[in-house]
């Protein structure tokens, strides 16, 4: 995984000033799946919450998105699956480009429902819905049309096998989602955007509401999905950003300050404000 | 050296401390105040629920217990002018049931038989055999006590008439139909009002639709009861009248329909209210599956809301089984077992107003009936509360 710097790529605008210009993204060599490229994001007030973004997301790696709050990350990743269209007047500029076929996620010509179905998202309070645990993980599969009963029960078992909740749960799939606990039920939220067999999912603080013992299941679910999802996860807290990510963003103020391999941003970062940050110094 | 025994310890250990206690005593006092008036607030709801409870057993109990004098009248035989009392049947102090023959008539033009219009006890009979009586006059005195039976098999309620008739089941047919047609109208159109005010309705537009809308349970329901007697009605008999179905002017129909009108804010204004309550995550997450808006909102939000959603049809319902002014104006007030909503009928309520409207001696057992009437209106809306108190907790969910 050799590092070539590209240094065209951070443009400034009307960018707040940061107290380090950001350090420019190096290349990454692993396989692509995403690229954002030159993004920004307007919130419908005029607020313009993400600067010149330009980031390589890896294919069946662990992204994660670190800064301290309001730095962007989250909106960033709600861009990934368009959720920034549930609300007026919220606007995109520049791209986001979905490898291998080279669309535009943000493009306006897009259904925004497409790309939800590619792109799945698990957030960061559980959201089951009001159904029992199979209809919940069977969710997706039903918006999108799916009637084939066996066909249904193989994803759903699949699924929940996934994300390591089936053995606690395969002789109560009829029970709400609600009797589950916090962690559980953030599993089950993981095997729903599981069972369309997503391309990326995105994670929004997945532990923060959880004890220490779920937040391990969890960070040991999101290490094994890797094989065969690229995830992009938001996190504040940067211990598990290392045991989980192979890369790392470093966001401030609606910029990308730096972003690298893990272990290169947490044992050597190029950025003196990355470091300040991780050291606990500000944010 | 310290004495260590707790006897002599001056100081005294609080585990936990009275919230009364603390504060200064005019911040006490306020916080007396406010408590007061609190409770007396709580308290008063259910102190007015018990009291109308109280009034409406107090004459319902009588109802049932006190009997009630019925006169019974010599027969007409069709070209006599005088009957003569042939033989006594049931002489006084026996029971009879109604229907039976308590006194045998001859007279030149043919015999006749005069029968109990009501079961009870034979209290006195005007003559004796021999006597020469005229015809349709007062002869028999029966005291007759209003039985459960009465009140829930007969079919007729009839209270003021000669043979009084207590049969509320004409009058909850009434009121089921009615309200039935009002739901008919209320549900759908206020459910689907409700999921596009809280999903698809831009918010300033909501801001102006929906006080508008709850302005519709504020008109009063005399203008809705003339608004269906004098409009709805006719246009109902036109439509009807394309299909081949003929119906009165006073019909249960019409007065259904302007009733569910009338409680359509109900539904759509506290079930918009449930569904906007649901948590914005999980809104996120169904669209996060890919799922379209209908599918948001009739796949995750209304069975989200769904404990909120009872709570408003059950307020709907029971707002319809107690509604008055419209049926008494629109249904007509004639008592009638049917649940044909074309046909003219009373409901629970309209059958109260209108026998208040007369004069009805206050020891009447027809007065009493009313209490009964008013009981049992009290048991449906009892009845459905309960019933949407034991949905609610079945789909209360914990998000």
């Amino acid at each position: 995984m050799g590092m070539i710097t590209d240094s065209s790529t951070v443009s400034s605008g009307s960018a707040p000033q940061l107290a380090h210009p950001p350090t420019p993204v190096p290349r990454i060599s692993d396989p692509l799946k995403a690229q954002v490229e030159s993004f920004n994001f307007f919130y419908a007030n005029g607020f313009q919450a993400l600067h010149g973004i330009n980031m390589p997301i890896a294919d069946n790696q662990v992204t994660a998105l670190i800064g301290p709050s309001g730095c962007g990350k989250s909106t960033l990743l709600r861009s990934f699956n368009r959720m920034h269209d549930l609300y007026s007047k919220n606007r995109y500029e520049g791209r986001i480009i979905l490898l291998p076929e080279n669309i535009n996620l943000i493009g306006p010509e897009l259904d925004p429902i497409e790309i939800r179905m590619r792109v799945s998202m698990v957030f960061q309070k559980p959201n089951p819905f009001p159904k029992s645990i199979y209809e919940n993980v069977a969710f997706g599969l039903r918006v999108r049309g799916e009637t084939n009963k066996r066909y249904i029960d193989e994803r759903v078992e699949k699924a929940l096998r996934g994300a390591a909740l089936w053995d606690e749960v395969k002789d109560n799939l009829d029970k709400s989602g609600f009797a589950l606990s916090g962690g559980q039920q953030q599993r089950l939220c993981i095997a729903r955007a599981l069972a369309t067999d997503p391309e990326i999912l995105l994670f929004d603080e997945p532990t923060a509401a959880l004890d220490p013992i779920s937040t391990a299941k969890i960070e040991d679910l999101v290490v094994e999905l890797k094989k065969t999802v690229t995830i992009i996860i938001v996190t504040h807290n940067m211990q598990q950003a290392a045991r989980i990510a192979d890369y790392t963003a470093f966001m401030y103020l609606g910029q990308l300050v730096e972003f690298d391999q893990t272990n290169q941003i947490f044992t050597n970062p190029s950025n003196p404000m990355t470091e300040q940050y991780l050291t606990g110094r500000f944010g | 050296m310290t004495d260590l025994s707790p006897a002599s310890s001056t100081t005294e250990t609080t585990v936990g401390f009275d919230l009364r206690r603390t504060g200064n005593t005019w911040q006490r006092i306020k916080e007396g105040i406010i408590e007061g008036i609190l409770f007396v607030a709580g308290i008063s709801s259910v102190v007015i629920t018990i009291g109308i409870v109280v009034v409406l057993l107090s004459e319902t109990i009588p109802f049932f217990t006190v009997p009630e004098t019925k006169t019974i009248y010599t027969p007409t035989v069709e070209g006599a002018q005088t009957l003569t009392i042939s033989k006594i049947i049931a002489p006084v102090g026996t029971y009879v049931d109604k229907g039976a023959p308590v006194v045998e008539f001859s007279s030149p033009a043919g015999s006749a038989v005069l029968t109990a219009t009501a079961s009870g006890k034979i209290l006195k009979i005007l003559g004796e055999v021999g006597t020469t009586v005229e015809m349709n006059k007062h002869l028999v005195d029966i005291s007759h006590l209003v039985t459960l039976r009465d009140f829930f098999v007969d079919t007729l309620w009839a209270p003021v008439f000669d043979d009084p008739r207590y049969g509320i089941w004409s009058l909850i047919s009434g009121t089921l139909t009615t309200t039935l047609v009002a739901l008919f109208v209320a549900i759908p159109v206020g459910t689907i009002i409700a999921i596009w005010l809280s999903e698809y309705c831009y918010p300033n537009v909501r801001e102006v639709l929906k006080p508008s809308l709850e302005l519709l349970a504020a008109v009063p329901t005399v203008v809705y009861g003339y608004f269906a007697l004098l409009i709805v009605s006719p246009v109902m008999q036109w439509v009807l009248g394309m299909f081949g179905i003929t119906m009165g002017g006073f019909n249960m129909l019409s007065a259904g329909l302007v009733m569910g009108i009338m409680i359509i804010p109900y539904v759509a204004s506290l079930s918009e209210d449930a569904m906007r309550a649901v948590p914005i995550q999980m809104r996120e997450g169904s669209y996060a599956m890919g799922a379209t808006r209908v599918q948001t909102a009739l796949r995750v939000l209304v069975p989200a809301s769904l404990s909120g959603i009872t709570s408003a049809y059950i307020l709907a319902i029971a707002r319809a089984v107690g509604e008055t002014m419209i049926v008494a104006l629109a249904a007509g007030q004639r008592p009638n077992f049917t649940l044909n909503p074309t046909q003219e009928a009373a409901t629970i309520s309209a059958a109260i107003v209108q026998a208040t409207l007369g004069d009805l001696p206050h020891d009447s057992t027809a007065y009493r009936a009313i209490f009964a009437a008013g009981l049992m209106l009290m048991l449906i809306t009892l009845f459905f509360n309960i019933a949407g108190y034991l949905i609610r907790k079945r789909y209360r969910e914990a998000y």
